[in-house]
């Protein structure tokens, strides 16, 4: 049994910026507001100077110029910043919708992994300095004084913590994690939580900065809870409850292109699902084999309630498995998330830029600009019939005043370089540029892009890792 | 963006200055403070030898401070205030530990000896026999204290 | 200008200070200045026979094996207590059961302080307390009826007092709180302390210096033998922070007293 084809095609865009969207459609996606941002830093670093300051506040000159003073305040304070970092590093990748809009999912990605080598050296050093520390003041060896710390239950308990996080930190080296299984790795890196939730008991019970500070107590646990509550708000509570809400299941599997397919879903509510142009969902497929991965893909159309569509190439066992999904597969879904919206223009126009599967969040984002916004789309591919959804963009890039070109060919003979470019693109100070698409485009483009005098807040990019 | 390292920065001074200006130095807070001293040393303290009151030209209270003192399991700060060339306040001691263990160690042994620890002022002594420290542990302790202060 | 007529002086020597606290009665300042002086000669006299720091001492010499060598009195004198200490004890202080050989040096600080006593009480010093880092030693009055009172220093509070006593000769206490596990128990050879604070009072300081030694490595078994001494009292702190002492010691001003022994 074949169903009918569901009728997705094209939508009419709203006249101007302003205009209320056709109730049919979903609200639209929440505005971002910047300042969220600024905030979010300025209270980053207000913790990690209050984090300092108790570990300073502890401590006494006379305390330092005992044996193993120097130590001790070493580790007490690499001890206390690793933490503040660690904590920092959980709430970046806790989805809090508001932050994650203006940075964006892959760009709070990057600042994780960036920020990742440093907790995980301060909190080792931290063991490391606290033993050589109080061996010296206690005239014993390191290893008699490593075996006394370890009778209390608490510092054991931090101790596994500890090796967690370090066989952790190991598996993401670059070299390693290249070589292991993506989900074996996923699902090895989870295991932090639960190494942050046992190293609690022993900062609180034993840190000097705690230990007789009753408000300092307070205020550590207060933060250590409330960001419990975001991870659980956020990651695990507001997707299950999206997921519950929408019950999205697949209704049909449309071939576009060679491997590529769009998977449409349909579920309820969706009216009330506020995603914009350009955003991502993490998609859970609960079919054998597919149900404990989510991977994340754009939407390839604004949604039209009941439906949802995403447009997948099968580049690797899951997407290929894409394909063969079964009408009535139930889906969980995680999002929206993404910051490669038309909120991030900056410019009175805007270039998309697309190569490939990129298109997919292009077309949708395409979708959320107005009428007589007249955008230049770009979009690359070897071969036409690589160019998926080539004539959706054209019906949604003509209606919007805009201009279509299609780039094909090898690399060495049609290529958007600095000659091409220009050409194609007269006002190009006059635009923002969107880039969508596989890595290395991405990258090239947004160096073109730069070296062409295009400012760095007026390139948004979206890279997808295939 | 650009400004994101300058707002971390100021973010983390403000914090810092914030919490340096809020705190209140040790010795006010942390352990509860002993029980005063049995009536019996305190009858002692009231009877006064005769010579007490003429110290009409005894210097202003000064606080004779021993820093932190390691004693083998942690420190104990050590904080002597003379007045008048007497000990006038000889401060609870504020137990640093380096250890968990020291600090159970004095906390048990608070209740076991006699309830509270003696105060050297209200004991009226010359001289504390103790295990003998060496000439640098000697500078911060009490009977350096009794003799910088009480024989001039 | 001292309010109570009391001079006190510090003097480093031994690897601890010795703490001075003279009576002045009617000697004028220069007749105790030259006391004082007399009584620091005699201890470093001490220290420089029974260091165990400098090679070349007597002492040092001894526990090398060059016994042949012609031995200053003190030695003599010194190892006379030591053997009687060692009996006095039941043989929980036993200098010759030490690693290294022959070590006195949980005598002779008492010992050495005792003879600085007794120099100030020749040089006419109506009363004087000395405490050698912790072992002290007092005669006369430091005032019209009264005694000279010590505190012995809490174990785990440095400037808390576990008891007050008066001081009627000597008081020495030994501990490990202050050095580190630097106390040998003879009967092993291994580093061992069964008390947190051990204190023995007593007629001679060099007695109760070595009584307190073996008190605080034997524990409750060496103050069963030192409550068989007449004139010796002794009080012990157990680790836990239980007390023990003999019958006859006396705690002054407090209240109540600790446990009598066990």
């Amino acid at each position: 049994m074949s169903a009918s084809p569901v009728a997705f095609g094209v939508s009419r865009p709203s006249a101007g910026r302003n205009r209320k969207r056709e109730p049919a459609r979903g609200p639209g996606g929440p505005r971002p507001h910047p300042a969220v941002a600024r905030v979010a830093l300025a209270a980053a670093g207000l913790g990690l100077g209050v984090t300092t300051a108790l570990t300073f506040t502890a401590e006494s000159a006379s305390q330092l110029a005992a044996p193993g003073g120097l130590a001790t305040f070493a580790g007490s304070m690499a001890g206390m910043i690793g933490t503040y970092l660690a904590l920092i590093m959980v709430l970046l990748v806790s989805r809090i919708p508001v932050i994650e809009r203006v940075a964006g999912q892959d760009g709070l990605i990057r600042l994780h992994r960036m920020i990742a080598p440093w907790p995980i050296s301060l909190l080792a050093a931290h063991a490391l300095l606290l033993t050589v520390g109080y061996a010296q003041a206690a005239r014993t060896g390191l290893w008699h004084e490593a075996g006394t710390l370890l009778t209390y239950p608490d510092v054991l308990i931090a101790a596994v913590a500890l090796a967690i996080m370090v066989v952790i930190g190991v598996i993401s080296v670059r070299a390693i994690r290249m070589r292991l299984p993506r989900d074996t790795w996923w699902a090895i890196h989870l295991w932090m939580y639960l190494a942050l939730a046992l190293a609690f008991p022993h900062e609180i019970v034993l840190g000097p900065s705690f230990v007789g500070h009753p408000l300092a107590r307070v205020v550590w646990s207060a933060v250590w809870a409330a960001t419990a509550g975001l991870v659980l708000c956020y990651r695990i509570g507001l997707p299950i409850l999206r997921t519950v809400r929408h019950q999205l299941t697949v209704v049909e599997v449309r071939p576009e292109g060679p491997g590529v397919v769009s998977v449409i879903c349909a579920g309820r509510k969706l009216d009330k699902l506020a995603c914009s142009g350009g955003q991502f969902f993490c998609w859970r497929f609960l079919a054998p084999g597919m149900w404990w991965q989510a991977h994340p893909f754009s939407l390839s159309a604004l949604p039209q309630p009941p439906y949802l569509r995403l447009t997948v190439k099968g580049v690797g066992g899951y997407t290929r498995a894409l394909a063969q999904l079964r009408p009535g597969t139930k889906v969980a879904i995680e999002g929206p998330y993404g910051a490669f919206t038309r909120y991030a223009q900056r410019r009175p126009r805007a270039l998309l830029v697309a190569a490939g599967i990129g298109v997919t969040a292009l077309r949708s984002l395409l979708e959320d600009l107005p009428r007589g916004s007249g955008p230049v789309v770009l979009l690359r591919g070897r071969r036409p019939e690589d160019l998926v959804l080539s004539a959706e963009v054209r019906e949604l890039v003509r209606v919007r005043g805009g201009s279509l070109h299609e780039v094909t060919g090898p690399r060495d003979r049609a290529a958007i370089d600095a000659v091409s470019l220009p050409r194609l693109v007269r006002d190009l100070d006059q635009r923002d540029v969107y880039v969508c698409g596989p890595e290395r485009f991405v990258a090239d483009i947004t160096a073109l892009a730069r070296y062409l005098g295009v400012p760095d807040d007026a390139i948004h990019h979206e890279a997808f890792a295939l | 963006m650009r400004r994101a390292p300058w707002l971390v920065l100021g973010g983390a001074v403000a914090g810092f200055l914030g919490v340096l200006g809020l705190h209140r130095p040790a010795g006010s807070s942390a352990l509860p403070h002993a029980t005063p001293p049995p009536t019996a040393a305190r009858a002692g303290a009231s009877t006064r030898p005769a010579a007490g009151p003429t110290a009409a030209a005894g210097s202003a209270a000064a606080p004779v401070t021993g820093p932190v003192v390691p004693y083998g399991y942690g420190e104990l700060d050590t904080r002597v205030t003379i007045s008048g060339g007497r000990i006038t306040a000889v401060t609870v001691p504020v137990l640093k530990t380096a250890e968990q263990f020291s600090r159970q160690l004095a906390t048990q042994a608070i209740p076991v000896l006699r309830n509270e620890v003696l105060a050297a002022q209200s004991a009226h002594i010359q001289a504390v026999s103790g295990a003998t420290y060496t000439s640098a542990a000697y500078a911060r302790s009490v009977q350096a204290a009794l003799d910088k202060a009480h024989f001039r | 200008m001292s309010r109570r007529g009391l001079l006190s002086h510090a003097e480093p020597v031994m690897g601890t200070v010795v703490s001075f606290a003279l009576c002045r009665g009617d000697r004028s300042g220069p007749d105790l200045q030259a006391a004082l002086r007399a009584a620091c000669a005699v201890l470093h006299d001490a220290d420089r026979v029974f260091s165990t720091w400098d090679p070349g001492s007597p002492l040092s010499r001894l526990r090398r094996g060059g016994a042949g060598t012609a031995q200053p009195p003190a030695m003599a004198e010194v190892q006379a207590a030591c053997e009687q200490a060692r009996d006095a004890s039941g043989g929980w202080f036993d200098p010759w059961a030490l690693p290294g050989g022959y070590d006195p040096t949980g005598l002779v600080k008492g010992w050495a302080v005792d003879r600085a006593l007794r120099t100030l009480d020749q040089a006419g010093v109506p009363a004087a307390l000395v405490n050698g880092g912790g072992d002290l030693a007092a005669f006369g009055q430091p005032g019209p009826g009264r005694c000279w009172r010590a505190g012995i220093r809490h174990p785990w509070r440095a400037t808390g007092l576990a008891a007050v006593i008066e001081v009627h000769g000597a008081v020495a206490t030994s501990a490990s709180y202050e050095r580190g596990a630097h106390l040998i128990d003879p009967r092993t050879g291994q580093p061992a302390s069964r008390a947190a604070s051990a204190t023995v009072t007593g007629p001679s300081l060099a007695q109760a210096d070595a009584l307190a030694t073996g008190l605080a490595v034997g524990g409750d078994a060496a103050l069963e033998v030192i409550s068989g001494l007449p004139g010796y009292q002794a009080y012990l702190i157990r680790a836990d922070g239980t007390e023990a002492c003999t019958q006859g010691m006396v705690f002054a001003g407090t209240g109540a007293g600790p446990a009598g022994p066990e």
